[in-house]
């Protein structure tokens, strides 16, 4: 009997059973189906993460400082005096304010959170502008009320017309918008469209908190990251004489945080999935059992009429396939939409991958074969008279 | 009894009566079936040396117990004997595994039973297909030769039907349809007009009798002496051994002339075989 053969087979005795065969597809679907949205969500996230940090460069080095009091502090000179001194390590430096406020154009008032950063950001970040200019050195020296806009404020506040120009009110306070950056995500709440970088030094008076406390310096090549981490470090020791008062990481080591953290998360999710995987074959493994019994007769018609054990089993270890197959497929299709709503619901980006789908189908095409091959084997062993004197 | 011993026996048995030994279709030899409850051993056969030649219409007959059963599953090949020798066709399969029983059934021998075994699942057409099916027979010609069966039974337009929707007498049919599909060298039927009517009954016997008319070997398994009385010899059984033999005349059904020559050999061997106990 060829492949061919058993297949139809197969599908006749579940089209023959169908609730029992949707019941027993069930786990099968319930099992793919998570697997599909866990990992669609998490390499989703992950995808948005990897993409905002490398946006940031990698020769980024991330200066922040607790501070102890008012005795001891650094301030933006003593940090630009350090970056003059050693411009053969670090090209970039800004510092990094961040102040949540109210934006307000016209009759739209939206909660924004601003970024106060120096005209060098440009250089440690990817910025590009679909509009205007970026901030320069005389807007920062003079503490100038501009400000440079992601798609997302432009689409929320402007309404689509372009926000060049306009004003804006940031805490009541009036901007300028000087340019617009070019969508990098969906310009949607919380992506890396919905920002707005002003002036370090106007953005630390919209954060009612005059210190500042995180820098990012700007290595001059990847290779010089460690020397300017060191360069900073010795800095800061000077000052604080106490490791734990400030921290240094550089992006690389941020994206590999991250991706590990990213990496831990998705494989339990996984493996808590795979476990409604495995309690779905081992349904499929007993509904077989439960078949093989309820047709001893028909095994043993089979084998009367000349059906040699491999028949008998491939017959069994074929429908078992089948139905967590096709188990698998429904679960697929029900994990793609589910993963799709989820991410709409919890406003995130779902990337369901080829390879998710595959190995979902794999495994699901493996279980029926591995929870189908015990039933079979017991099928397939059956004495003929006995079976065929079953009733 | 090791391989090399019995294929040295074989040679010798084959030796002493090579052209009987490729004419004889079925060919038991001394076959015990014993089985071992307990302390108690039963013997279902005790002892059974019986032949039958192609082209014959042997009734085993006995009453339930007999040993008749155990009988029709060694020679339908359904079970081994635990002592003595089987031919089939010129082969011993007396000592074959499953696998190669599989392979014999499928190949030389059609059942017919009681309860008509048919697979509720699949049409009559499909059912008719099945021995072809582990014959390996391709689609197209399989799916002509079961319509060909079909017709010869006189069923072909249920062929897309359900078996369940058929009435006994047409389901039996299909399983007749489906002993022949796989052009076995004998149809073994066991209680074949068990679950029918009087009515129906005759004429799946006289179906069987045209068969057997057509060249087919059949062996029909019974506990009814009227419905034996309807083969053209009667073998009967009771506590394992054979206590009658004999030759039987169905009446009206005419011979034709090509089976006749076989039935003359067929009877010699009888009679021979009668002596011999």
């Amino acid at each position: 009997m060829n492949a061919k053969q058993c297949l139809s087979m197969a599908f006749k005795s579940l089209k023959g059973n169908k609730i029992q065969a949707f019941l027993t597809m069930l786990g099968i679907i319930i099992g793919v189906a998570s697997v599909i949205v866990l990992v669609s969500l998490v390499d989703g996230m992950a995808k948005d993460m990897v993409s905002q940090f490398e946006n940031m460069g990698t020769n980024l080095v991330s200066v922040n400082i607790q501070g102890r009091g008012a005795t001891r502090t650094v301030d933006v000179e003593d940090f630009q005096e350090l970056v003059q001194e050693n411009q053969d390590i670090i090209a970039y430096f800004s510092p990094v304010v961040s102040a949540s406020v109210s934006a307000k154009y016209q009759g739209e008032n939206l909660s924004a959170s601003v970024t106060g950063v120096s005209e060098d950001y440009e250089h440690l970040t990817e910025i590009n502008l679909s509009q205007g200019r970026f901030l320069s050195y005389i807007d920062v020296e003079r503490s100038q009320k501009v400000c440079v806009i992601g798609s997302y404020y432009e689409k929320e506040l402007f309404a689509g017309a372009s926000a060049l120009d306009q004003t804006l009110r940031l805490n009541g306070e009036p901007y300028r918008v000087i340019g617009v950056l070019e969508e990098t995500a969906d310009s949607e709440e919380g992506s890396a469209d919905a920002v707005i970088y002003t002036p370090y030094t106007s953005a630390a008076k919209l954060s009612f908190n005059g210190v500042i406390s995180s820098y990012q310096l700007g290595a001059v090549d990847t290779d010089s990251v460690e020397a300017a981490m060191a360069l900073a470090d010795d800095f800061l020791y000077d000052v604080f004489e106490d490791e734990d008062l400030y921290s240094i990481t550089s992006q690389e080591e941020m994206i590999e945080t991250v991706d590990e953290m990213l990496a831990t998360v998705s494989s339990v999710l996984v493996g808590i999935a795979g476990i409604s995987l495995l309690v779905g074959g081992i349904g499929i493994m007993n509904i077989m059992l439960v078949s093989v019994i309820e047709r001893t007769k028909e095994i043993g018609i089979r084998k009367s009429l000349g059906a040699k054990r491999k028949d008998i089993m491939r017959q069994f270890v074929i429908e078992a396939s089948v139905t967590s197959a096709m188990g698998g497929i429904v679960g697929i299709l029900l994990g793609i939409v589910m993963a799709y709503g989820a991410g709409s619901l919890l406003d995130m980006t779902v990337a369901p991958t080829l390879s998710a789908i595959l190995l979902a189908f794999g495994v699901s095409v493996f279980i029926g074969i591995l929870f189908g091959y015990f039933p079979a084997s017991k099928a397939a062993k059956l004495n003929p008279i006995d079976a065929l004197r079953y009733d | 009894m090791s391989d090399e011993d019995m294929k040295k026996k074989e040679a010798a048995a084959g030796g002493r009566d090579p052209v009987k030994r490729e004419e004889t279709l079925i060919r038991l030899e001394d076959i015990y079936k014993i089985y071992q409850t307990g302390e108690e051993t039963v013997n279902a056969i005790d002892g059974i040396t019986l032949s039958i030649e192609k082209g014959e219409f042997a009734a085993i007959v006995g009453q339930s117990g007999s040993g008749k059963s155990t009988c029709m599953n060694i020679i339908g090949c359904l079970d081994v004997p635990t002592k003595g020798r089987y031919f089939l066709g010129g082969r011993d399969v007396s000592h074959m595994k499953d696998d190669e029983l599989a392979v014999i059934r499928n190949q030389m021998l059609g059942f017919i039973f009681q309860q008509y075994n048919l697979i509720p699942k699949l049409t009559v057409l499909e059912n008719v297909e099945l021995p072809m099916i582990y014959k390996g027979v391709k689609e197209k010609e399989r799916r002509e030769y079961a319509v060909q069966m079909l017709e010869k039974v006189g069923i072909a337009q249920t062929k897309f039907r359900m078996p369940k929707q058929r009435s006994g007498g047409q389901q039996q049919r299909v399983s007749i349809a489906r002993a022949l599909a796989g052009k076995p060298s004998v149809i073994l039927a066991d209680e074949p007009t068990g679950a029918l009517d009087s009515r129906t009954g005759t004429e799946v016997l006289e179906l069987l009798k045209r068969l057997n008319q057509e060249g087919n070997t059949i062996v029909l398994i019974t506990h009814d002496m009227g419905i034996a009385r309807q083969a053209r010899r009667i073998i009967r059984i009771a506590d394992g051994k054979v206590v009658e033999d004999m030759r039987n005349d169905p009446g009206p059904a005419p011979e034709p002339a090509g089976t006749a020559g076989a039935w003359k050999k067929g009877r010699a061997d009888i009679e021979e075989g009668r002596k011999d106990p």
